[in-house]
């Protein structure tokens, strides 16, 4: 690797006066080296139980477990590392050149953590069986705390690795930027922590039963219920509460006399109800403060508000209503399964837009409800079996219907709706996206879009009233099909996976990413834009946040994938006694072969539709430049004793 | 040992089925329900306290073009000022377009600017008082909230809204009032410029008896600040006595809390600049622009430069692409003495380059350096209150006090040896006075607006204008100062809705300044 030279000439000239310089060649490969990250772990797990029986068919297990963790970790950076000979000759100091404010040695940035956790859980059972009555009952209560205490330690410079010595330097002022006025090179380079602590203290107590119920082995009745509190809301047990409840129920037709139809196996109707529920753990009552770190601008520690007062907070709740079937048939060699679900979620909690003239432009709200439901199916079958070979297949669909019912947030912003975001809409699906009609460009290589009448206008002029609705990224069906063969000593397994129905946003060239895959496409001179896609090039402009929301840039996400193939090869028992193995693996695995995509696709959808967060910028492909998931090829043995 | 296991099992059961409320009565950390003064306290370290008041994201404040101290040229408005440039409210300024903002985005400086900020102090005034109202040290912290939040009213009703009538009734509606931290109180009526003065003046009567002496850093309010806000609000109400007596004070409480009158001044002469390389500049630079500025301490640049009194980001980097200093601006200074044209009005590139296809150049251009290279300070400082101080007592007929602050002033920002002036009185001591005020504040903020407007009350003096011109080698552009941009700041149409109240209409008109000129 050729060492590559960093420095202007006038900087050279700078740093030429510096006595005992360091070089400023910079090598990719070398640097890599000189920047060493280390980590340490110890960890202690106990678990323990004891079950005692009290009477016929009742009882007690108390009991639970705790784990202790400690981490070490050092990010050390050589003194021949460039970041350090940049530091060094960066932060001399210009009235007197002997000083450095970054010390000739090495970086460490050293942290250390400790971590808690322990769970008491104890639980009483019962079960008893009457003729043709059988109970079982299961009643419990958890309790449990997550603890952590984490300390990054301040930075340390001018680090002897082989002495253990290091030169104290003033940080705050540092930080403060006081001593740059007097560096050669303006800055100091190198980030110096101030040093921190991470504190953490969860509590949670649960109380939980189950119960079931069954008649004959055709009739089963079983429920939960499920209460949990934690310290999330300080003193006020209002905010404490988390009821969970279900009941369910199986119909085991196969079973009744008088069903006779030996050829099928399982027959089994069910049904469940269940209430889900949540609160907000970061919002509450009382006025909750971010605790910050030390501010160098203002000279103190800087709290901010993390979340107002807000006593109007309802439970977010999910009820669940799930229908379902199972046949199994001729000697469980072909099977179906079917299920119905349908999920209500009500009261949602989200952040809505407020007045900002409020102090605060956001404030967490029960806004509205959202209606999930769709079928499961699954087959399986073997459709060989014999005493080498056997086959097996597995087909699973599931269809989901979802449909957003109410949602009551303000988007008073086309940015609101057009942006890299999935939004929630009422009566449209979940998970939806937004964006504007594409008009083409202008004589001068601006965006343009259209207006509801069909006008032509500025995509920098875009109102609300221009914002169309694009598509949701939830998929309609997601598939998958697995197949495993056996024969002899020889496994072949392979699942391809699908996702259909859903979209996605195409990476685009907006005027200022020159980073883009597109930028030699954009408008360049008047007439361009008889054939240009993209808009003219500058270094900063409006159409990044509007143009790649465009409906020309929406794509469609539905891809099939081999999502892996497995060949095994399990070593003759016979052979492994002799060595004390009592069962040996040797397996080649390979991953994501290859995958199918609609027409004019050309990258991978499944990491394209995870990515709702990214910031608009300059320097962003809008946020979706993905890489695909890579090929990935593994050979492995497995070895038991 | 079956006993044991029992005893074992009777205290886990006991203790797992007793009574959780003390265990569960832990305040989960990592965040915190404040519940003492300090805790209140360290918000105002919060950054969001001190920024964008009337800045945008890019750190201009395109009010400041409604004055006279920067100028557009011709290339500015055709090559910079293109529809998708971010910051057209500053062309809009230049050219007075018929609409002061884009209707359909909330400016940055309403939101970061006023409202945040006026919550942020708002929850400290709150909660301190919800925990101690008496002890000196909880008066102290509500005192520098309401400095803070007096600092944004005061600031704001001269700019949202009209100047302060001292004939008129002062009704107009402006800013709303918000004085609880709670953001589920409703915004009431638009308050007028009257109701918010009588604000300001009851937080700073407040501020003024128990700010303390000393602040930790800038960013905070000390007394002297309090009565150098409270001269500022006297200074706009006109009120002379008052705004010499108050500044006067300010000034005895800044000697006390500097130690001493150098302590809150940088000599202008002590700063210069070193040559590191033999790099130069294109023809004509000055080669300054490629060298390193330097003074007699380290932290000019810093919240903590000497001359600060209460901080406040103002615009930094003066920028030749977007504007550059006014003639008549640069037409105050005496370029031979004055060591803030000699150290800071350096020559440099004005805009070129290539817009669709079209080449420009507008050949060499002054620009400004101060507020880049020391502090970019847009809230109180000490030299400024050397000014106000002369102002309130030049206007009240004591033009020997005058003429003794501003000479203070005038020995660290004069070459030495420069004589102190003498001999002046009546309007020209005055006139003199408001020059040096304008030369020492920042080039490109709020401030000069806010003066333009009140000299409107001084009739029939040399400094007074009524209307404002703004020239490019094409084109003139005016407003007379009755005009909605010396009056107002249009507030947009999204806050609009959500305040019904307001009676605002909806601005339906598409902003484009852009093909007005």
């Amino acid at each position: 690797m050729v060492n590559l030279n960093t420095l202007s000439n006038g900087m050279q000239e700078v740093y030429a006066k510096v006595p005992n310089a360091k070089s400023m060649e910079y090598s990719p490969i070398d640097e890599a080296y000189n920047q060493v990250g280390r980590s340490d772990n110890f960890g202690a797990r106990l678990n323990a139980f004891l079950r005692f029986h009290i009477i016929d068919n009742l009882n007690l297990e108390v009991g639970g477990n705790w784990s202790r963790t400690y981490n070490t970790s050092k990010n050390f950076y050589s003194a021949d590392s460039f970041t350090m000979r940049n530091a060094y000759n960066s932060s001399t100091s210009i009235a007197n050149p002997t000083n450095h404010y970054i010390p000739e040695g090495a970086m460490i940035n050293e942290s250390r953590s400790m971590s808690e956790n322990w769970t008491i859980r104890t639980q009483l059972t019962y079960s008893k069986t009457i003729d043709k009555n059988t109970f079982s009952v299961l009643a419990g209560n958890e309790i449990r705390r997550i603890f952590a205490d984490n300390n990054q330690y301040a930075t340390r410079v001018g680090y002897n690795e082989t002495a253990g010595s290091f030169v104290p330097v003033n940080i705050l002022d540092l930080n403060a930027g006081k001593m740059n006025n007097d560096m050669m090179g303006g800055s100091k380079i190198v980030t110096l922590s101030n040093g921190g602590y991470g504190l953490r203290d969860n509590r949670f107590v649960s109380w939980y039963a189950n119960g079931s119920y069954s008649y004959d082995n055709r009739y089963l009745l079983s429920g939960s219920i499920r209460n949990d509190q934690t310290n999330f809301f300080g003193t006020n047990p209002k905010y404490r509460y988390k009821p969970l409840w279900s009941i369910g129920g199986t119909w085991k037709i196969n079973n009744e006399e008088f069903f006779n139809i030996e050829w099928i196996n399982r027959l089994n109707l069910r049904a469940s109800y269940g209430l889900n529920g949540n609160i907000s753990l970061t919002d509450g009552p009382y006025l909750i403060l971010s605790s910050g770190s030390y501010n160098s601008e203002t000279g103190g520690v800087s709290s901010g508000v993390s979340s107002f007062p807000n006593s109007s907070l309802r439970w977010e709740k999910t009820k669940t209503t799930n229908v379902g079937l199972d046949v199994d048939v001729l000697s469980n060699r072909l099977g179906f399964s079917f299920d119905y679900y349908n999920k209500l979620s009500e009261d949602l909690l989200a952040s809505d837009a407020i007045d900002p003239t409020t102090g605060t432009a956001t404030m967490r709200k029960n806004v509205g409800s959202i209606r999930n439901e769709g079928y499961e199916i699954g087959i399986h079958a073997t459709p060989v079996q014999n005493r080498d070979f056997k086959w097996d297949v597995n087909y699973n669909v599931t269809m989901n219907n979802n449909k957003v019912l109410s949602y009551n947030v303000a988007r008073n912003y086309v940015s609101y709706w057009a942006g890299n975001m999935v939004l929630d809409v009422a009566g449209y699906p979940m998970k939806t996206i937004w964006g504007f009609k594409d008009a083409g460009l202008d004589d001068n290589g601006n965006a343009m879009i259209y207006d509801p009448e069909g006008n032509k206008k500025l995509a920098s002029n875009a109102k609300l009233p221009d914002v169309v609705y694009q598509g949701t990224v939830v998929p309609k069906f997601d598939m998958s099909l697995t197949n495993n063969l056996s024969y002899k000593d020889w496994n072949l397994s392979f699942m391809f996976i699908a996702k259909l129905g859903h979209k996605y946003r195409k990476d685009v060239f907006h005027g200022s990413n020159i980073n883009s895959r597109w930028v030699g496409q954009r408008w360049q001179k008047a007439g361009d834009e008889a054939t240009a896609i993209y808009p003219r090039l500058s270094s900063w402009n409006m159409d990044m946040f509007y143009w790649p929301y465009t409906d020309q840039f929406v794509g469609n996400a539905s891809y099939l994938k081999l999502r892996d193939v497995t060949l095994s090869y399990f070593v003759p028992r016979n052979w492994l006694k002799t060595v004390g193995m009592s069962e040996a693996r040797v397996f080649f695995q390979t991953r994501n072969l290859f995958r199918i995509t609609a027409k004019g696709v050309d990258i991978d959808p499944e990491t394209m539709e995870v990515n709702t967060g990214g910031a608009t910028g300059p320097s962003l492909n809008s946020g979706y430049a993905i890489l695909p998931r890579n090929a990935e090829f593994f050979v492995g043995l497995n070895v038991s004793f | 040992m079956k006993n044991i296991f029992k005893y074992i099992a009777i205290g886990l059961l006991t203790v797992s089925t007793a009574s959780c409320n003390d265990f569960l009565d832990v305040k989960p950390v990592g965040r915190l329900i404040p519940t003492k003064v300090t805790q209140f306290e360290n918000i105002l370290n919060n950054s969001s306290t001190l920024t964008y008041f009337l800045l945008d994201n890019n750190q201009n404040c395109g009010y400041a073009l409604r004055g006279d101290n920067m100028e557009l040229s011709d290339a500015h408005i055709k090559y910079t000022y293109l529809p998708s440039f971010p910051n057209n409210d500053m062309l809009a300024s230049y050219i007075f377009y018929k609409q002061q903002i884009n209707p359909t985005s909330t400016p940055m400086s309403w939101q970061y600017g006023l409202f945040r900020p006026l919550g942020m102090f708002n929850n400290v005034i709150d909660g301190v008082e919800s925990l101690d109202k008496d002890s000196e040290y909880a008066k102290g912290v509500i005192a520098q909230a309401k400095v803070g939040r007096a600092w944004l009213y005061l600031n704001g009703a001269v700019t949202y809204g009209p100047m302060w009538n001292p004939n008129g009734k002062n009704d107009t509606p402006v800013l709303p009032i918000r004085t609880s931290g709670d953001p589920t109180v409703s915004n009431g009526p638009l308050a007028t410029t009257a109701q918010i003065f009588d604000l300001v003046k009851a937080d700073l009567d407040y501020a003024c008896e128990n700010t303390p002496i000393f602040a930790t850093n800038p960013c905070r309010a000390n007394r002297a600040a309090a009565y150098a806000l409270r001269a500022e609000y006297h200074m706009y109400k006109r009120e002379w006595k008052d705004m010499a007596a108050d500044a006067a004070k300010a000034w005895e409480y800044a000697l006390q809390a500097g130690g001493s009158e150098a302590n809150l001044f940088y000599d202008f002469n002590d700063f210069y600049y070193t040559k590191e390389t033999t790099s130069n500049p294109p023809a004509g630079v000055d080669p300054r622009t490629a060298m390193t500025f330097k003074g007699s301490d380290n932290d000019f640049a810093l919240t903590v430069n000497r001359e600060n009194m209460l901080y406040r980001k103002g615009p930094g980097q003066p920028s030749a692409g977007r504007w550059y200093p006014s003639e008549e601006w640069m037409a105050l200074f005496d370029k031979d003495n004055d060591m803030r044209w000699g150290q800071f009005a350096l020559m440099n590139l004005g805009t070129k380059g290539k817009v669709n296809g079209e080449t420009f150049d507008d050949g060499l251009h002054i620009a400004y350096y101060r507020h880049s290279l020391t502090c970019n300070n847009q809230g109180l400082s000490y030299p400024m209150l050397l000014l106000v101080k002369a102002e309130g007592e030049a206007r009240s007929g004591n033009a020997a006090a005058a003429l003794a602050s501003l000479n203070i002033l005038r020995k660290y920002r004069y070459k030495t040896g420069t004589p102190a002036l003498g001999g002046l009185s009546g309007d020209a001591l005055l006139e003199e006075i408001l020059k040096e005020r304008r030369r020492e504040q920042p080039i490109a903020t709020y401030h000069r607006v806010a003066d333009i407007k009140r000299y409107y009350y001084d009739e029939g003096k040399p400094w007074r204008k009524d209307k404002i011109e703004h020239k490019t080698a094409t084109k003139t552009y005016s407003q007379d100062l009755t005009g909605p941009y010396f009056n107002s700041i249009t507030i947009d149409n999204v806050i609009r809705k959500l305040n019904p109240q307001w009676n605002l209409p909806q601005d339906e008109a598409t902003f484009e300044p852009y093909t007005a000129w």
